[in-house]
This record gives C-alpha cells, structure tokens and sequence, in this order.
C-alpha cells in the first residue's frame, strides 16, 4: 500500500536526486565524519588525562563523578566542532544553488513553469537542509558516547543538536540569498563565507570594540551584537550560567561574556537604588542570611524579591525599572532550563533565535524577489 | 482567425539602448511564424517578453488572450518556451528531466509515464530514456528541450534559434517535428538568421531588424511587395549569360516564352538573381547594427 503522501516540491525530490548521485556526497559525509571522530578520541584522552578516571579507564572503581565530567566534555566539544562544521559546510552547499542554475543556463526554464518562486527557493533550501540533517543525523552515534560516560542528559543533547540546525537554517537562508543575489557561484560563495565570517568573528569584534573604556564612562553596552553569533547562543543553550566544573569548556568565555553583563547590571541597579544587602563579588562562603545564588550572588534573606516592582529591605522600599533585571525566580532558581543569561529581560538564546528568524526571514524574502519573473533585466 | 499572440506598439529598452521599438505583430492561430533577423535585431527580447521573462518598458504583448505582465502564470500555462541556450542537468536520466518539468508544470504524477513515452516518441529520443541528460549530443539535447517545451501540452509554441548548431540531418529532422506540431494544431513562433529554411518552414514571416519590424507576411506577400523591378538571369548553351529587368512574375513568364518561342534561343538556366528569402533579407534589411 502507499502511502498518501503529499507531492514532494519537485525542486526538492529532483535536488535529491542529483546530490545523493552526485560524486562528492559520500565524500563530504565520510570526511565529516572522520573529522568529528578523530576530535572525539581526542577529547577523550585530554579529558580523561586531566583526572584520575582516564589512568584506570573502566578497569576498578570509576570517579562517577570524573566519569560525567569527561561526559560532559567530550559532548560540548563534539558541538562545538559540529558547530564549527556547520559554518564550514553550509555556505559552500547552500551558495551554488541559484547561480549555479543561472550559470548553468536552467533556471529561466524554471522560473517559467508554474512552480512559483517561493517554491523554488524552498525546495534550494530544503535540499541543502536535508543534507545537513543527515549529517547530524550521522552525528548521532558520536553524541550518544557522552551517554555512556553520564554528565549529559537527553535533553542536553537534543537543544545542543538543535542549535546546531538552527545555526544551519540561518546560514543556509543567507548563503541562498547570496546565491540568488549575485550572479555567479564564485561571488555568491565567496560573499556567504565572508557573512558567515562576519557572524563568527565580526560580531565578537565589534563587541569587544564596544566594551573599550570610554572617557565618558558610564555603562558598557549589552551584548546585543553576540546574538548574531551562533556560538554564543549555542553557549547560552548549553552552559547557562552553570560554570563548567573539572574541565575547559568550548563555550566557556562566551558565556562569561553573556553573563558578566548580567550581574553588573544587577550590581549597578542595587547598589545604585541602595537596595540593601545585596551584593556580586567572587563565591565566598555561604552567609548566614542566605543561600549562595548561581555566579556568587549572595542573597541575603532581608532581599525577597529583585524584580520588577518594590525591593523590600531594611532601607525601605526601592522601586526598580521593569527592564533592569529578570524575575528573581530565574536568578535563584538553579534549575536547568531557566538558568540563562538574560538579554532585555528575555533569556539570551531565544533574543538570539528571534534575531536569527529575523535574518532568514529577510534573506528568502530578497531571494524569492529576486528571482520572480517577469523581470527588468535578464536575470541570465 | 483569432491571433495567438498579439503585440501592440512594444518596447524594451536598456537605458538608452533600444532592444525592441514600437513592434506591432500579429501570429494567426495555428501559423507556424518565423522571426527573421540578423543577432541583435531584437528577437530573443521579443520572445523573453512574450514568454514572461522580462517586461516590456512600454507596449503590450498578449499571448492566447493573456497579458504576459500583468498575468504570466496564465501565459505560461499556454505557452512552451525554448531557449536559444540549453540548460541541462547533472546526474539526471532523460525520462526524469522530463518528469522534473511535468511535475513543474503541475502535470499530475499519474499522467508522467504515458506523457514521457508520447513526448520521447515525437522528438525520437526513445532509446536514449535511461540515458543521462549531460551525455545527450547537442541535437539530442535541443530535441529534449522541445520535449521539456511541450510538457504541458502549450497551444503555442516559442522556439528560439531552435535550428542553429545543428547538422543538415537533424534540421530536416526538426522541419519534420514542426509539421507535425502543425498538424496538431499548435502555433509555432521560431526565430531564425537562417533564412533559406524558415522559407519552407514558415506559413507567415516576419523580418526584424534594428529591434524595428521592417516586413511581415506569408513568404509570397513579402516576395510579391519585394521582388517587384528584380533581374533575371539567363544562361544559354553556349556559356552566355544575360540579364533581363522584369517587373513581376507574369512580366517574368513573359520573358521566358519569348526567348524560347520566339527567338529560339538554347535556353539551359533560366533564375531570378539571388535566392529567395536571402535575397530578400539582404534586401530589407541594411546591415544596420545598434
């Protein structure tokens, strides 16, 4: 029996065709693969070296904790250097995809059927998409081994993995309006490598250019640009504002980055409104009016709440802007999935996934105008 | 007869550069309708307007009753365009080329094996079904491009430059698929700088250049406005060769009864100066180049 399935875009089903008989494919997957393994061991060995869990390997008793710390290790690493893939692999997939029509002299043939331009752009993206899916896909028995060593749960690793797809739906979008945009393969690739550069290192520069002391003084500048970077709201999703304990984590200064801004804002606002008690300073040990919060925060007990509305303290009530910080919940809470940097009171990976909407969205916008007929000029 | 496209007065321009100047054409249904023109006349810009690639800066184009501007889906549901430059796919058997246009162009799956059988069948590329697309020679490959054309069973037909690059067999081969396109009641615009077969070929032509229409007409029409006032050339047994002005065709008969009949002359050639739709382009147009 078949199932009734809905017709495949006919862009997509013929895309696939090509590329899974195409003679790179294998290749570019083996190579991907190969890569990712190698760094796998290796992370391995520089993890488990470090403790006394890789002398002994699984022979004796086992640190349970060591052991989730390589665990843990390994995971961020292998999504780190997924990540770092991603960017490697998706602009020079996505960018030949309309001009590589263009030059070889058939898109006007199928800008004159009756597929619309929408969907020719859809069926371009979702075959670069459906190759880089199965790349992860394939990636899946590397990313189970931290399942073996503990520290990672599966929810871990699905947001990880998610990030890493949408990392490569936004670049795709860019690297496909760049391809549709310019007229040959060599331009468009060239220019969505140098964007992907851009989101990369561009944005950490101009943040760092950013944070330069000023003779004015006054606050530094939120992180914004960051959310452009896919690796910073990778971070974000990953770490929160959990330190990574017993090993160095890929993701590591940037989530500093993400939440050093935080708590000076919470320092500036408390101290600044004289809020009582409250104070950011190194993890010392817990006072005995409070708990410690995540980053050292001590809270004392005097402080109930600092949100949004009156601070009750010993000084009186204090009245805080809206904006200034997140609801306490978030900041004393030391749970998993709240426990985010904050970026205008929303957690920073979701203003990143906004911001990444907003520049895909706007990419197959350009792109299906671009190639709308009839035209002005001849796109050929 | 209804017209199967129709333009008034278009106009393209590329800043100061005119491609197409105030054309007024008229394609009778059921025509086949040769372009004729030197390159850069103007022709390929013609038919990317009518096929709904560019628009026009001014005028209007209409093709099987629809503006090509204004509603290029309707037209491109009417009309099988083939470009002068063939674009295939790698990695791509023929029959699913083929298939990849049909589903293109809307053509439901079920229909796809019988289509591809019937348009394999009328372009003669059966045997080459499972060949892959990049393999095909260069008239094989124009052959599927008529195929992928008449995916969607168009009423008309834009073919442009369907014969250049083609060796002497494959264009008698293609003058053949054209009357059979005829025969089944489709209107079939090509565009030409060959002129000796378009003469043939064509019920109705038309002469660009310049991006300006200077004649149309069927191919006797133009010849009777042209050939008025032309030479005839007579060559006899013994070598000589002499010249004759004529004003007409009848004038001509005239002159060939009279040499025969009356003079008794050895008559072994008796032809009109130049060849035909040659002469007749070299005539019209001036070699003027923009």
């Amino acid at each position: 029996m078949r199932l009734a399935l809905p017709p495949l875009n006919p862009v997509l089903a013929r895309e696939l065709k090509q590329r899974m008989r195409g003679r790179h494919t294998w290749l570019v997957l083996t190579l991907y693969l190969a890569v990712l393994a190698v760094i796998l061991r290796w992370i391995y060995v520089v993890a488990s070296r470090d403790g006394e869990f890789g002398s002994r390997g699984f022979q004796g008793s086992v640190n349970l904790l060591e052991s989730a710390t390589v665990g843990r290790a390994i995971f961020q690493w292998l999504l780190f250097f997924m990540l770092l893939l991603v960017c490697f692999i998706v602009p020079g997939l996505t960018s030949g995809a309309i001009s590589g029509e263009r030059e070889r002299q058939t898109l006007v043939s199928l800008q004159i059927t009756l597929l619309r331009a929408r969907s020719i752009v859809f069926g371009k993206l979702l075959a670069s998409l459906a190759f880089v899916v199965l790349l992860i896909v394939a990636t899946m028995p590397l990313a189970a081994v931290p399942f073996l060593l503990g520290g990672v749960s599966v929810s871990d690793v699905v947001r990880g993995l998610l990030m890493v797809l949408a990392t490569a739906v936004m670049l795709a979008c860019v690297a496909l309006a760049c391809s549709a945009l310019l007229r040959r393969t060599q331009a468009a690739t060239v220019v969505s490598y140098g964007i992907t550069l851009a989101l990369v290192l561009g944005t950490l520069m101009v943040y760092g250019a950013q944070q330069m002391p000023r003779r004015s003084g006054g606050t530094r500048p939120d992180p914004w640009v960051l959310t452009l970077n896919p690796f910073a709201a990778t971070a974000d999703v990953v770490q929160g504002r959990r330190e990574s304990v017993g090993f160095e984590s890929p993701f590591g200064s940037l989530r500093e980055l993400l939440v050093l801004h935080e708590d000076e804002r919470l320092s500036q606002v408390i101290e600044g409104r004289g809020g009582a008690g409250a104070f950011i300073g190194p993890a010392g040990p817990a006072g005995p009016d409070g708990p410690d919060g995540p980053m050292g925060i001590r809270v004392p007990a005097t402080v109930v709440t600092i949100a949004p509305g009156p601070i009750r303290g010993p000084g009186g009530a204090v009245e805080l802007p809206a904006i200034a910080i997140a609801p306490n919940e978030l900041l004393l809470r030391d749970g998993q999935w709240d426990n985010r940097a904050q970026l205008g009171g929303f957690p920073f990976w979701v203003v990143s996934l906004c911001a990444w909407l907003v520049l895909a969205v706007a990419a197959v916008l350009l792109a299906v105008r671009r190639i709308s007929l009839p035209g002005a000029r001849e796109s050929s | 007869m209804t017209a199967a496209i129709r333009t008034v007065g278009l106009t393209k321009r590329y800043g100061n550069l005119a491609a197409v100047r105030d054309l007024d054409l008229e394609v009778p249904d059921g025509s086949v309708f040769g372009l004729i023109g030197p390159n850069g006349a103007g022709k390929s810009t013609t038919f990317a307007i009518l096929a709904s690639i560019l628009s026009p800066t001014s005028g209007v184009a209409e093709v099987a009753g629809f503006d090509p501007s204004v509603d290029p889906r309707s037209v491109r549901r009417h009309l099988g365009y083939m470009p002068d430059v063939l674009g295939v796919y790698d990695n791509l058997r023929v029959d699913e080329y083929l298939e990849f246009f049909a589903a293109a162009h809307r053509v439901p799956r079920s229909g796809w094996p019988g289509l591809v059988d019937a348009l394999l069948e009328l372009v003669g590329l059966e045997v080459k079904r499972d060949a892959m697309v990049e393999s095909l020679s260069r008239g094989m490959k124009q052959r599927l491009a008529l195929a992928r054309a008449l995916v969607h069973d168009p009423d008309v037909l834009v073919l442009d430059e369907p014969a250049s690059g083609l060796d002497p067999r494959a264009r008698v081969e293609l003058r053949t698929l054209l009357g059979e396109l005829r025969a089944m009641g489709k209107t079939v615009v090509i565009s030409s700088h060959i002129l000796t077969e378009m003469e043939e070929m064509c019920t109705h032509v038309a002469i660009m250049e310049a991006g300006r229409l200077l004649a149309s007409g069927t191919p006797d029409e133009i010849g009777k406005h042209l050939r008025q006032g032309h030479q005839m050339v007579v060559r006899l047994a013994g070598g000589d060769v002499q010249r004759f002005n004529v004003a007409d065709e009848d004038d001509q008969r005239a002159l060939l009864h009279r040499l025969i009949v009356e003079e008794g002359l050895p008559v072994v050639e008796f032809r009109q100066e130049g060849n035909g739709l040659e002469e007749l382009f070299m005539q019209v147009t001036e070699g003027t180049v923009q």
